[in-house]
């Protein structure tokens, strides 16, 4: 990544306002938070993964990235949670098979998105800035991106637990919702295109995010 | 100025009472964008592209060939520089004051040991650079949004931001350059060096699933949030994931691949 313009319109977070007590890690965190470290742990190995993909971003190629983030941003995302929410209310309206295609495609949109803008290193860096808890059952992991410029972009991962795991749903990149992106973009092809359309679309996203890649 | 200003801010008012163009049935988010003007919008969106594709990308990519990187740096830095003085005067306008000295600082710093604002010396002693514009100004001072607008050339605005192109024309330095072949020169290469530094983010929006609403939704949501202070609240967190909260799926139903 040589230059990071507009990194919000990547996927994103955002640091909240009020630092220290109010963002720190509860002194006596819920049961299903028993690991307050946990969510950071998943947001650190999202880090690791990425930084070592640009690191080597011309050795691998896109294919090569998008086989090694692979099985990290499969793990750090709730796939199934992100589709229900970014359909909103005509997620119920598809049949359970409907659902099953748009959460791969989703997913397969998602780590080509990774694989295909996390292309270079150029002394970027990321932080871990914060954690707060976000009743009833989610957390807010605030991190940063620093350019080699150092111009400072935020991250802002909302996380909730799935099977014992904590998974992210969204990330905000300087106020920009990544979720929000994709309501805007995906409910308007699922009205003018159907769901047939809506497939194709992400499918040509991904063809595209290939294409002419390194 | 003045008159553009108040007819800008009156015809913004009554767009507000109206709140005409939102869409009923879409998702939350998307509900309270007004734009009622997408065709036109849309037009100008398709015109912009085409231009970038045939005019700006071209010589982005033929400045590109022809200097060195660390020429390209340079003049990118000179121009950002340049535009200090514009987010300065909307630092204080929004009363952040920490904010507008640390934006002083920084300038100052790369006028004078920064060769003109060549280098960014500023960036060795933790001045970071910010964005700030007047339409984040009035949004601090409570004026509305307004419809949003793309404007040829321009790209996504909305009518509290319309003013700020003529005040960020009247607060940068260029403007005061009595030599018209200069302020020719000058604009002619700050063009270039725009194309030259916002390829990736026109590459983001030309590759998106659907350009027209990923670059529309990314830009409102960026200014609300500059216009928040950089902030984010819990509550608005828990906002975007909209009203209905939908269940996800049983992991019986999850795709193998997971």
């Amino acid at each position: 990544m040589k230059k990071l313009p507009f990194v919000f319109l990547l996927l994103g977070g955002l640091s909240l306002a009020a630092p220290s007590a109010a963002l720190a890690e509860p002194a006596s965190a819920p049961p299903h938070a028993a690991a307050a470290g946990a969510p950071r742990l998943v947001v650190e190995q999202l880090d690791d993964a990425l930084l070592a993909a640009m690191k080597q971003a011309h050795k691998l190629g896109y294919t090569g990235r998008y086989r090694s983030l692979a099985p990290v941003i499969e793990r750090t995302y709730d796939f199934p949670a992100v589709a229900a929410l970014v359909l909103g209310g005509q997620w119920s309206r598809l049949s359970p098979a409907q659902q099953r295609e748009f959460v791969a495609a989703l997913r397969d949109y998602t780590i080509a998105t990774y694989a295909a803008r996390f292309d270079g290193y150029a002394g970027e860096r990321f932080a871990i800035k914060s954690i707060q808890p976000l009743p009833p059952n989610r957390m807010v992991v605030s991190s940063t991106l620093t350019e080699s410029g150092g111009k400072v972009h935020s991250l802002d991962y909302l996380m909730q637990p799935v099977a014992g795991q904590w998974r992210v749903i969204n990330v905000v990149a300087d106020g920009v919702s990544d979720l929000a992106l994709k309501q805007a973009e995906f409910t308007h092809l699922l009205e003018q295109r159907g769901f047939p359309g809506l497939i194709a679309g992400l499918k040509g996203y991904i063809a595209r995010m290939a294409q002419g890649k390194e | 100025m003045g008159l553009l200003l108040a007819a800008a801010l009156a015809s913004l008012q009554g767009c507000a009472t109206t709140g005409g163009g939102t869409k009923p049935g879409l998702h939350a988010a998307d509900a309270e964008i007004s734009d009622p003007l997408e065709p036109m919008n849309r037009k100008v969106f398709d015109f912009n592209m085409g231009l970038y594709d045939h005019v700006i990308e071209p010589v982005a990519k033929g400045y590109e060939q022809v200097t060195p990187m660390f020429v390209r740096t340079r003049v990118a830095n000179f121009f950002a520089n340049a535009g200090y003085p514009y987010i300065i005067l909307n630092d204080f306008l929004q009363l952040r004051v920490h904010q507008g000295l640390s934006d002083v600082s920084r300038f100052v710093g790369n006028t004078l040991f920064g060769v003109g604002g060549l280098f960014d010396f500023a960036n060795r002693f933790d001045l970071p650079p910010h964005e700030n514009n007047l339409g984040v100004t009035l949004g601090v001072w409570g004026v509305p949004q307004g419809p949003y607008l793309v404007l040829p050339f321009f790209g996504p605005s909305s009518l509290r931001s319309l003013p700020g192109i003529p005040a960020a024309i009247l607060a940068s330095p260029f403007y005061y350059v009595s030599s018209t072949p200069a302020q020719w020169s000058i604009t002619t290469l700050g063009v270039v060096n725009e194309g030259y530094t916002e390829r990736g983010a026109v590459r983001m929006v030309k590759e998106a699933v659907f350009p027209y609403y990923f670059a529309r939704s990314a830009w409102l949501q960026h200014q609300e949030y500059l216009i928040r202070g950089r902030a984010l609240s819990s509550r608005e967190l828990m906002e975007q994931l909209g009203p209905e909260q939908p269940e996800a799926p049983p992991a019986s139903e999850k795709p193998a691949a997971h």
